[in-house]
């Protein structure tokens, strides 16, 4: 019977922070850049959880509380980067993230 | 600075300094001032006071000046060491200085006051006045300069002066002709006189390197030397009569020696005033001075002992002199111009002076000098009076005129009665001399050859006698040649006929300077005695080493000094035994010359005897050509120049601008072929470095475009890359 440990843990976080990268390089319309990014951060949440339980001592709970900052981090960031998003499509008229390409100025 | 000096500098400076106030005037005015005449005549009239009061206090006391004064200071240098060319501005003041100076100022300042009356209605009044301030500044600096190269300077100066005013009325082409061709005759004995400077500094710079070798003192010395057998000339003893007659090329166009006289009776041109200072009494000296200067040169190698009278330098001079003088003589028969007649004059009285300094006598050809610049100057001052009585130079239009002009006729008379050498007149004494050394040569000489300069200076005697009273016959005596010129003439002003006085006066007693102390001709005379190489040359060098134990010689009619060389004093005893008959010689050619014209032109006025004798008559026409040498030079030298220059022109124009223009050509090629490499690689290199910048930059740019999603993917690459690191590194 295969006994689940950190490994694969790590393993799924590394394969959503991948997907979660590949959907934020690729994606065009920024919304789904903003769900890659959900992705890379719930990546890193399921590290700081999957550490806390195998390599803290049982007491500690370090891992959880800073997933769950991660999660109202998200939150937040989602508001306000929709908020964003809505002004961007105020001034530009779309969601497409290559033609927001004005920080080079 | 002695004093001597001093004040003689102060006569140099004089009329330079009105000169160049006229100059400074004109400069800040745009015209010259009005008052131009007084200016100059006031400065000229300050060198007259100051060269007389020298003459009083240095040169008539005692027995003159025994040494000359001498000052020199260091004017410049080129190069250095002993390869330096050094100029000196060497000053010397002695007899025979202040006696030119007096007769400079003398003349310059009665020309002055002459010309404030003859030159008053003409255009360019005042700028006549500045040429001749600055012509009477440089003849006088002539005069006191004792450095060759200095003179030449001076030379030069008083030539482009002489060239100024007798193109004075250059509006007349014939004016401006004569001014072009005094100046280009002047130019041959120019270079002549050049290149012999050149010798001598080129020679005594072996001896004295890096010191002022052009001064006459150096140069007197070196053939002082030469005598000795030691000094520079050591090995080049023919280049002292090269030299020598280099040098008296300079002289031959200046005093209008033959074959280059033809400048000075064209030289006519000018104002009568200028032709009596410039073209009768001063520069045309100034040739004679110099050789006289030069007389030790002159004499090369024997001038120590005295054995001189075969040196090939003088013999030059002397035959060059005699020619001169019987060939101007001879023209000066056939004249119909009074000035022109008295210009052929001037040339063979030129020509009497430097045989005279040919056959070895200085003080006899500077006593003549001195004598005929006063006679002569009247005659021209007498002649312009004449011209600006019946406004014509021609002596058909004239005749007649003693009874309208009495002062001027009695000054001409007594001039002309000087030049012809009538005893008690001034010319008498100075023509005795030149006659009697002349004679002396001949004696001395023994051949065929050495009586040649007497032979024609006599011959010239009775020509000169006969010319001048044929002028004067022709002018003043006679009928009218033209009687509405004739009613018209009157006596001229005061300010004319006063000078001509003035100068009638110095021309009978100018030759008491020469009468004999005791009055025994044997004994000393007191222009001779103040005027000879003893005392300017050999007293002058007395502290020199080359000088040391050499006897005094004397060449005139003084004793030999005790102990003088063999030569010397047998050239004495000539001297003394030609005496009487040379002096019985010349009264009869003032006599025969005076008659022969009284008959010819008084007596028997309208008959032409020439025309009678065929030979003479034909002789007339030679005579009437001028001897066919302006003609030779016209048909035949000035041609082959112009072949020469048109030969030149084209070898000029295929060769050398030929060379120049393909040097240019391969100048504009290598420099296309410059302009390619400079465009293509050190452009290129430029503009290829801030080329590869700007395309780095354009690369560099090329990240930020401003996508967010490429700046993820470059932090995902690099942290790709971190990881690779990190793996491979473990």
């Amino acid at each position: 019977m295969l006994e689940v440990g950190l490994n694969h843990y790590l393993l799924v976080g590394a394969l959503l922070f991948s997907a979660g990268i590949g959907v934020v390089i690729s994606r065009k319309n920024a919304i789904a850049v903003l769900c890659g990014v959900e992705l890379i951060l719930n990546a890193a949440a399921l590290n700081f959880v999957a550490f806390n339980r195998f390599s803290a001592p049982a007491a500690r709970l370090d891992g959880q509380v800073f997933t769950i900052f991660i999660i109202i981090l998200a939150a937040a960031e989602a508001a306000i980067a929709l908020a964003i998003l809505l002004n961007l499509f105020q001034h530009t008229n779309t969601v497409d993230v290559d033609e927001a390409d004005t920080m080079k100025d | 600075m002695p004093e001597t000096i001093k004040i003689a500098l102060l006569i140099v400076v004089l009329p330079l300094a009105a000169w160049v106030l006229g100059f400074a005037h004109a400069a800040f005015r745009r015209r010259l001032p009005a008052f131009q005449d007084w200016i100059s005549t006031v400065a000229v009239g300050g060198s007259l006071a100051l060269s007389l009061w020298l003459f009083f206090t240095k040169v008539l006391p005692g027995g003159g000046m025994a040494t000359p004064e001498v000052w020199s200071c260091r004017w410049f240098a080129i190069g250095s060491g002993a390869n330096a060319f050094v100029l000196n501005f060497d000053v010397m003041v002695d007899n025979l200085t202040i006696l030119m100076n007096c007769v400079v100022t003398i003349v310059a300042f009665l020309v002055h006051v002459y010309s404030r009356s003859y030159m008053h209605d003409e255009d360019r009044y005042p700028r006549f006045f500045l040429h001749l301030s600055l012509f009477t500044f440089s003849m006088l600096g002539l005069l006191v300069t004792s450095n060759l190269m200095m003179l030449f300077i001076f030379w030069e100066l008083v030539g482009v002066c002489s060239y100024f005013l007798i193109g004075f009325f250059f509006l007349k082409k014939s004016a401006g002709d004569a001014s072009k061709k005094a100046f280009v005759v002047n130019r041959i004995g120019d270079a002549c006189f050049m290149a012999g400077i050149f010798m001598i500094g080129g020679i005594l710079a072996k001896q004295w390197p890096g010191e002022g070798v052009l001064s006459f003192q150096r140069i007197w010395e070196s053939i002082a030397m030469l005598g000795q057998g030691t000094g520079p000339w050591i090995g080049h003893e023919s280049e002292v009569a090269l030299a020598g007659v280099f040098i008296f090329m300079g002289c031959v166009t200046k005093s209008a020696q033959f074959p280059l006289h033809v400048w000075l009776p064209d030289a006519m041109e000018g104002p009568t005033p200028v032709s009596a200072l410039i073209h009768a009494a001063t520069m045309v000296a100034a040739g004679v001075y110099m050789v006289a200067r030069m007389f030790p040169l002159m004499a090369g190698k024997g001038y120590t002992t005295g054995e001189f009278f075969d040196s090939p330098a003088l013999w030059v001079i002397a035959i060059t002199g005699g020619i001169t003088a019987l060939m101007s003589g001879t023209i000066a028969l056939v004249q119909s111009d009074l000035k022109k007649g008295l210009a052929y004059s001037t040339c063979s009285q030129l020509g009497y002076m430097v045989m005279a300094l040919g056959v070895g006598s200085m003080s006899a050809g500077l006593f003549h000098l001195f004598t005929h610049a006063f006679f002569k100057a009247c005659l021209f001052l007498g002649s312009g009076s004449v011209i600006h009585a019946v406004h014509s130079q021609e002596m058909k239009d004239m005749g007649g005129l003693k009874r309208k002009m009495p002062i001027t006729y009695a000054t001409f008379l007594v001039s002309c009665l000087a030049i012809a050498g009538t005893p008690l007149f001034s010319g008498f004494l100075s023509k005795e001399a030149v006659l009697g050394q002349a004679a002396a040569f001949g004696v001395h000489h023994h051949s065929v050859l050495g009586w040649i300069p007497f032979a024609l200076a006599a011959a010239t005697a009775f020509l000169t006698a006969f010319y001048m009273f044929r002028l004067l016959f022709l002018t003043f005596h006679g009928e009218p040649g033209d009687h509405h010129k004739f009613d018209h003439a009157h006596e001229s002003p005061a300010a004319m006929s006063g000078p001509l006085v003035v100068l009638g006066v110095l021309a009978v007693i100018a030759g008491g300077l020469a009468l004999p102390a005791g009055l025994d001709f044997g004994t000393g005379h007191w222009f001779q005695d103040r005027v000879n190489d003893k005392v300017l040359v050999q007293q002058a060098m007395a502290e020199s080493p080359a000088f040391q134990g050499m006897q005094p010689h004397m060449v005139h009619l003084h004793e030999p000094a005790p102990g003088a060389s063999a030569a010397i004093t047998s050239f004495h005893e000539h001297a003394h035994h030609v005496h009487g008959p040379v002096m019985y010689m010349s009264l009869a050619a003032v006599i025969i010359g005076i008659g022969g014209a009284w008959l010819l032109f008084v007596r028997r006025r309208h008959i032409d005897l020439v025309a009678t004798i065929p030979p003479l008559a034909r002789y007339r026409e030679v005579l009437k050509n001028l001897y066919y040498v302006d003609w030779f030079y016209c048909q035949r030298v000035v041609p082959t120049g112009k072949d020469i220059a048109d030969l030149a022109k084209t070898i000029d124009k295929n060769v050398v601008d030929g060379i120049v223009n393909a040097v240019a050509r391969a100048g504009v090629h290598v420099a296309w072929f410059a302009g390619r490499i400079d465009a293509l690689v050190v452009d290129g290199a430029v503009k290829g470095s801030s080329a590869s910048m700007m395309a780095l930059g354009q690369f560099c740019r090329s990240f930020v475009n401003g996508r967010i999603q490429d700046y993820v993917k470059y932090t995902v690459w690099g942290l790709g890359l971190l990881l690779i690191w990190a793996v491979l590194a473990h």
